[in-house]
């Protein structure tokens, strides 16, 4: 049974400081939910307070239409995957497996079939028998899912689980994840700090900065149309080049001042005064390197294999390009860069939000 | 720059081949003295109370040697068995009852409870106050005459038993002095392990639904187990050698009933200044104390074989 889980104005403080400031959020039943966000941002806080571990301070958390700010962690019928896994080390895999049936009091047949059926579903057939210290990281990360995963939880909580594998195998691990959420259905909250993880395995993002929501949308959403200048910086690597300066209204269309010397054409759609002070986001990837474009300076190469990045200056101020091939340029060398205006994400110099309409 | 790999793979191979060993002398210089220390108060004194119990000498020189005839002399004469008894009694009464007590005040103090660090702090006392004074202490507590104990159960209509002249008033006297004394070190070794306890363990078994009860018997009990056995053996071992308290709260009377190998080895040895009959008494200790911890070990080590 899958269900949805509903928060509304949920605040957390420690005596006196509020770390989560009233959040509202709906997520759907059998959706993958990704909060992600920089360390200290309240994403972990909230997904423990989903859990019960935490209490709520002020709001209320339903699960399946229910208020469970005061119900046990053990009755809430969720499952939790912990960074650490927290596999008690004193048990082997299959006592581990078994621990949350047993508080559960299930009948030894089905237990074993449930238990069975988990290490097939995660390969850790020939690993029943062994102790948590005899597991490699990606090991014991299958059996954490797999103690979540034999108790067929309603909802399935995971706090940053990739976080302690190396990278090769994380990338496995996360495509092994989304798979595995396909298959059962469930509900899922999952926590990271890396918007890699975020992008590929989640149905929607929710960003999370200093204990407010940011934006939560889908991860194309995010990516094309940020809320604010955090979200296009936090979302997608390279980072969004940021350029400050005025708006100035030329003829009918408004440019970006800045720098040098540097006017850049803004959107028609963005909501714009003369003279306003506004951010101008262009992502490395819709920077084209181009003869009779914009002169920029080329600082510094990073051969990636599929593409070479050009660090450079742009009227004096830093950029990144990502070109999609291997420009054969030199450090020193001065190219010219074009973009497509619709492409362009402006924000307020101030309130830092979206100033485009169709963003 | 090219690095060859054949060199890399060169220099692997020397790794392997067998080198002279030279030997370092310096980190010898630096437990050297510690090491003479050590010798010079512990292993000499073993050594030669090791050879004194097979000679007959009534001072520190050696007598003549006789074999075996301390070690009967110190077990068939003047009730040395009873001794062994008693020592038994002493260390199972002390154990029994300091280390459920200190686990459980390991377990209060490992809580969020107000002022714990105040009574972390209070609770070690018993720990840093000498065995001598501690016992001084317990003397006077259950005075007959004077003591505190004997008064205040008095003034609810409780007549104390004479721990000087009541065998069983005696024996229960001096393990409550042994358990007041030992408690405190079980306590630290249970606290510190009660800390090692991952949060995130008790976690995962609230949300996989264990009772409060479950959480402390399947996932705390078993990983603070080893710790806690090692206070039991070495309370055990500092209960088995106790002097101090049994010779200044009851001096191993009424009538011998807390007489106890290690004051019974006192006794013989600076009462009756029968050196190698004590030294036999006190082998026979360290030979005890030494099979016990090798039985510990050995049961750790299998149960870590895994």
């Amino acid at each position: 049974m899958t269900v949805a889980v509903n928060l509304r104005r949920v605040r957390k403080s420690y005596g006196a400081a509020e770390v989560i400031h009233g959040i509202d959020l709906d997520i759907a039943s059998g959706e993958f939910l990704v909060l992600v966000g920089p360390s200290g941002c309240g994403k972990s806080t909230l997904l423990r307070m989903i859990a019960g571990l935490e209490d709520v301070t002020a709001g209320e958390i339903k699960i399946d239409g229910e208020v469970v700010n005061d119900v046990d962690p053990a009755d809430r019928d969720i499952a939790m995957v912990f960074q650490s896994y927290a596999l008690y080390p004193h048990m082997t895999v299959r006592e581990n497996l078994a621990f949350g049936l047993d508080a559960r009091r299930f009948a030894a047949a089905e237990k074993s079939a449930k238990i069975a059926e988990a290490a097939t579903v995660l390969g850790l057939e020939s690993l029943l028998d062994r102790y948590p210290r005899q597991l490699s990281g990606g090991q014991r990360q299958r059996v954490a899912m797999g103690r979540a995963m034999v108790r067929d939880p309603r909802v399935f909580l995971f706090d940053e689980p990739l976080s302690n594998l190396d990278a090769k195998l994380r990338v496995q691990m996360r495509v092994e994840l989304k798979a595995l959420h396909k298959r059962l259905k469930r509900t899922a909250i999952y926590v990271t700090h890396d918007q890699v993880e975020a992008m590929t395995m989640a149905d929607r993002i929710v960003l999370m900065r200093c204990g407010v929501i940011e934006q939560v949308g889908k991860p194309l959403e995010l990516y094309d149309r940020p809320a604010t200048a955090f979200v296009a910086q936090f979302i997608g690597s390279p980072t969004m080049n940021m350029l400050r300066g005025q708006a100035r209204k030329i003829g009918a269309g408004f440019v970006l001042e800045a720098g040098e010397n540097l006017h850049l054409p803004l959107p028609q759609d963005a909501s714009l005064q003369d003279g306003q002070a506004i951010l101008v986001g262009l992502r490395p990837e819709h920077l084209q390197i181009a003869s009779g474009g914009l002169p920029c300076t080329v600082d510094l190469t990073e051969p990636l294999g599929r593409e070479v990045l050009v660090y450079g200056r742009l009227a004096g101020v830093p950029i990144c390009v990502a070109p999609g091939s291997r420009p054969d340029t030199q450090i020193g060398d001065m190219i010219g860069l074009r973009y497509e205006v619709a492409n362009a994400c402006v924000f307020d110099g101030q309130s830092e939000r979206s100033l485009r309409h169709d963003h | 720059m090219i690095i060859s790999g054949v060199q890399d793979g060169e220099d692997l191979l020397a790794l392997d081949r067998p080198r002279r060993r030279r030997i370092e002398l310096f980190p010898y210089l630096m437990f050297a003295p510690a090491f003479l220390l050590i010798a010079g108060v512990s292993f000499i004194p073993i050594g030669y109370a090791i050879v004194q119990s097979f000679f007959r000498s009534n001072t520190l020189q050696l007598g003549r040697f006789v074999g075996l005839a301390n070690y009967s002399d110190f077990f068939f004469t003047r009730n040395g068995f009873e001794t062994l008894a008693n020592s038994l009694i002493f260390v199972a009464g002390t154990v029994i009852v300091a280390v459920p007590f200190g686990f459980v005040l390991a377990m209060v103090l490992n809580r969020p409870i107000p002022f714990r660090s105040f009574f972390r702090t209070v609770l070690i006392f018993p720990w840093l106050v000498s065995n001598l004074v501690g016992a001084l202490l317990w003397a006077w507590i259950g005075n007959p005459q004077y003591g505190l104990a004997p008064y205040l159960l008095d003034k609810i209509g409780v007549t104390m038993p004479n721990i000087i002249t009541n065998p069983f008033a005696a024996m229960s006297s001096v393990i409550v002095a042994s358990v007041w004394a030992s408690t405190p070190l079980v306590m630290v070794f249970v606290l510190a392990a009660l800390q090692s306890v991952p949060t995130d363990l008790i976690e995962a078994a609230r949300v996989d639904g264990a009772s409060s009860w479950r959480r402390f018997w399947k996932i705390t009990l078993p990983l603070v187990r080893n710790t806690t056995m090692m206070a039991v053996v070495l309370t055990s071992l500092h209960a088995f050698k106790n002097v101090e308290i049994v010779l200044v709260m009851t001096s191993g009377g009424p009538n011998g009933a807390t007489e106890t190998l290690a004051t019974k080895v006192f006794h013989e040895a600076f009462t009756l200044f029968r050196i190698g009959v004590g030294s036999a008494g006190a082998v026979t200790i360290f030979l005890l104390n030494l099979v016990f911890t090798l039985a510990f070990v050995r049961v750790l080590r299998t149960e870590h074989g895994a």
